[in-house]
């Protein structure tokens, strides 16, 4: 009721304006014409369920790897020595501090390849589940639209929006 | 597949971009993680211990103590020559006369001492002289070895040839140097003629297998005045 109100305020303005705007026939009547429009489409529980879990595999397998190269640095340091002479035999606790080092290095290589592997698959899933665009239409004469006036000097402007 | 190649076509995004910058430093930051240990930095262990693609320097003339190296830096085991020069000193007869070590006295030797091989024993002989008047005179005696190569073992004797005391490790914990010592203490040593025997010990395992069955020493001979 309201929008007949308003188009109908809209009409008389603009011919009450001397303009040589009209209002064509179906203007604001009846038309076989539809409004339409490109919307993202939503990707499916599975696929949000699959990325977060890539997302999140990358995420633990890089922290994992990063508590490890921290241990492997702080292990390496307590051994590693240049230069001066550490005053110190070798050993075999030394040499097992060594050996964690190396193992510590080698648990973070591997742990931070498993996360790269994890963060392109979750690039190329993101990639792959990339969803389509949707093509919408609406009738013109949606009840949803919303027309609108404004007041200019010598007129007015009117407009129409329609929600989806 | 299309999309895919289309896709990777604008690969990196900006978004991407600090995800690789990420994963270079971490490769880069792993590098550096490996321990790395030059030469010259650690003196040999036990069993000539040294770190991987290191070798113990056994031959080495310009130090007493032993050091990992290179492999193409480090040369065979041998007697330095003053050591060699003093043998035989196998037995009492034979032994390097030190004389008189009066109370209170103290006898370093300057050279190193050497035991070529399992059959090799050093030979010390020395005297308490008449005018030592402490109530119970002692004799010490230490005994240091770089601890690369076998363990020795140090042996008072007396004048018959009965053993008095034998060596036991008192190599301090702040010893910082690669060496292993060895002490005598006894107490009670009255005026006469003693030996101080020096040979690989027996109950040492660390002989590298039988291929480091040798070592060089330094001994310290003290008569306290109590």
């Amino acid at each position: 009721m309201r929008n007949l109100v308003t188009s109908a305020l809209l009409a008389g303005a603009v011919l009450a304006s001397g303009t040589s705007a009209h209002a064509d026939d179906g203007y604001f009547g009846p038309s076989e014409k539809q409004l339409t429009f490109k919307e993202e489409g939503e990707r499916t529980r599975t696929q949000k369920i699959t990325l977060l879990s890539l997302a999140g595999g990358a995420v633990l397998a890089g922290a994992v790897g990063g508590y490890f190269m921290l241990d492997a640095q702080t292990q390496g340091e307590m051994v590693s020595a240049s230069g001066m002479h550490t005053l110190k035999a070798w050993s075999e606790d030394l040499a097992d501090t060594r050996n964690d080092a190396l193992r510590s290095n080698t648990i973070a290589t591997v742990s931070f390849g498993v996360g790269g592997a994890f963060a392109a698959a979750t690039i190329v899933a993101y990639m792959i589940t990339q969803p389509e665009m949707k093509v919408g239409y609406q009738d013109w004469q949606s009840k949803r639209s919303l027309p609108s006036v404004a007041p200019t000097a010598g007129g007015i402007v009117m407009s129409q929006g329609w929600s989806f | 597949m299309e999309f895919l190649v289309r896709q990777a076509a604008r690969f990196p995004t900006g978004a991407q971009w600090p995800a690789i910058a990420m994963a270079a430093a971490a490769v880069f930051s792993l590098a550096s993680c490996k321990p790395e240990i030059s030469g010259n930095t650690y003196f040999c262990g036990p069993d000539s211990l040294c770190p991987p693609n290191l070798v113990c320097q056994l031959g080495g003339t310009e130090s007493f103590t032993y050091s990992c190296v290179l492999p193409g830096e480090a040369d065979s085991f041998a007697c330095p020559v003053p050591s060699a020069d003093q043998e035989p000193d196998d037995s009492p007869a034979q032994a390097r006369d030190l004389g008189d070590i009066a109370c209170g006295e103290q006898v370093q030797f300057q050279n190193w001492g050497c035991i070529e091989d399992g059959e090799d024993i050093d030979t010390f002989r020395f005297t308490r002289p008449t005018d030592c008047n402490a109530v119970a005179p002692r004799v010490k005696a230490t005994l240091r070895f770089p601890l690369g190569a076998a363990p020795l073992a140090l042996e008072l004797r007396d004048e018959s040839g009965e053993v008095l005391s034998t060596g036991e490790t008192c190599t301090s914990e702040q010893d910082n140097s690669g060496t292993e010592q060895v002490c005598v203490d006894h107490p009670n040593s009255p005026i006469g003629t003693y030996t101080l025997h020096v040979v690989l010990d027996a109950d040492g395992n660390a002989d590298c297998d039988g291929n480091c069955r040798f070592n060089r020493y330094q001994l310290v001979i003290i008569s306290p005045q109590g």
